[in-house]
């Protein structure tokens, strides 16, 4: 079975579950509760939502959204070996926060590990042109900051083919690379 | 007395606290706080961070220039400011760019040049600090950012590359241009190579080419060697690439 896994890690909120749904052709395992504090939606994801792309009964795409914040990172080695890509998903906000992405970056550290970096930037529709250039300009200042390159891109994680873009990009990118 | 409309500066600064880990929604409000100020006060310039340094060129009228730095100098959240250039001025410098954050690897030409107009000055009276806090945004020889206007990429026959991507530079682009922005993430390409490889019409191709580089993100450069490409197992009918491709495509 040739089988390739990514990733999207990101914050509460950012749209990890909804993209792995959105992309995926088989039903989604998910690990969302009811949040027990008000972040701003009813579910949660508590653990790692999993879904996948068949591609032919001997190849496939497995798709994993896996909480950005740092206390989950016991649930970040489930997925950290072998990594096809990897995407970090950012909420856009005026309180848009790059400290979790940091340390998603040094846990996974995609640059040694030779992994398609992307960090997509969700809910883009409910902010100003302005929120979104300065949190992409502060992204860029992280990546550069980590010698990564610096690939950030807009989704609207509800459509699929927005969402498409990811792995289509993540799959060009790794056209000339040798399999994983 | 000077009758200069525009006064200019150019400072860099010691960012407090811990840095290192990225930069906290504490400074995304920060920034968005400045840029809302700079904007209803026409204030022009640039801010950019690095290493745990700021770096930032603000030029407007005398007064609300003053008035900034009265500001700048009162804020917690930097110390240690260095004032690098001081002038005054008719016109502004920075007038395309209504102030932005940018990235220290991406300097905009319109900062390099005027950094290098003045680098000798500069560097005349810096101290050790101060020329190790410039360095840090300004190299003397910065990859090309040259532009060719008129020129149709086509017929250039340069290289391409770029060094990142942002949401202006890849809203809405379809699977053959993301072909493109990906060979262009991976090294440099000419016209003819980054035509090859992705299926892209030569129109469409050069239309692509003009918006990167609108967006000031193509570096262009005289062809030094002729670009290979090398044949992996992954371009193979039936790889993972190849099926993967198909089924995103919808073919």
């Amino acid at each position: 079975m040739e089988y390739r896994k990514l990733a999207f890690i990101g914050d509460v909120g950012s749209g990890k579950t909804t993209i792995v749904r959105t992309l995926s052709e088989c039903g989604v395992v998910s690990t969302e509760r009811r949040s027990t504090t008000d972040i701003g939606k009813e579910f949660t994801t508590v653990g790692i939502d999993y879904g996948r792309i068949m591609l032919s009964p001997q190849m496939a795409l497995g798709l994993y959204g896996v909480p950005g914040q740092q206390r989950f990172s016991m649930l970040w080695s489930h997925v950290n070996r072998s990594l096809w890509g990897l995407v970090y998903l950012l909420r856009v906000s005026e309180e848009a926060d790059t400290s979790p992405l940091v340390a998603a970056i040094e846990y996974f550290q995609p640059a040694q590990n030779d992994t398609p970096f992307v960090v997509a930037l969700s809910h883009t529709d409910a902010v100003s042109e302005d929120v979104i250039s300065l949190v992409s300009d502060i992204t860029a200042h992280v990546l550069d900051d980590r010698n990564l390159t610096k690939t950030i891109m807009e989704v609207d994680c509800r459509d699929r083919e927005s969402a498409i873009a990811i792995p289509y990009l993540i799959n060009a990118l790794r056209r000339d690379r040798p399999t994983v | 007395m000077s009758t200069a409309g525009f006064r200019r500066l150019l400072y860099v600064s010691s960012a407090t606290g811990d840095w290192s880990k990225g930069l906290s929604s504490d400074l995304t409000r920060i920034v968005l706080a400045c840029t809302h100020f700079n904007k209803e006060h026409h204030v022009t310039g640039i801010l950019s961070f690095r290493s745990g340094m700021f770096l930032q060129v603000v030029e407007g009228t005398p007064t609300v220039i003053e008035g900034l730095m009265n500001r700048i100098s009162r804020d917690s959240r930097h110390s240690n400011i260095r004032i690098l250039v001081d002038e005054q001025s008719d016109s502004r410098s920075f007038s395309k760019w209504l102030y932005r954050l940018a990235p220290s690897s991406e300097m905009p030409g319109e900062f390099l040049r005027f950094v290098g107009a003045r680098y000798t000055a500069i560097m005349a009276r810096a101290s050790s600090e101060d020329a190790e806090g410039l360095h840090l945004f300004y190299k003397a020889k910065r990859g090309g950012l040259s532009s060719m206007p008129g020129v149709s990429f086509q017929e250039s026959g340069k290289q391409m590359s770029i060094d990142g991507t942002t949401p202006a530079l890849t809203r809405g682009l379809d699977p053959p241009r993301l072909d493109v922005v990906a060979l262009l993430l991976q090294g440099w390409h000419t016209f003819e190579s980054l035509a090859e490889e992705s299926g892209l019409g030569a129109q469409d191709l050069d239309s692509l080419l003009l918006r990167f580089r609108e967006c000031g993100a193509l570096k262009v450069r005289t062809a030094t060697r002729p670009v290979e490409f090398v044949a992996t197992p992954n371009k193979v009918e039936g790889g993972f690439y190849a099926t993967l491709r198909r089924f995103l495509l919808g073919t």
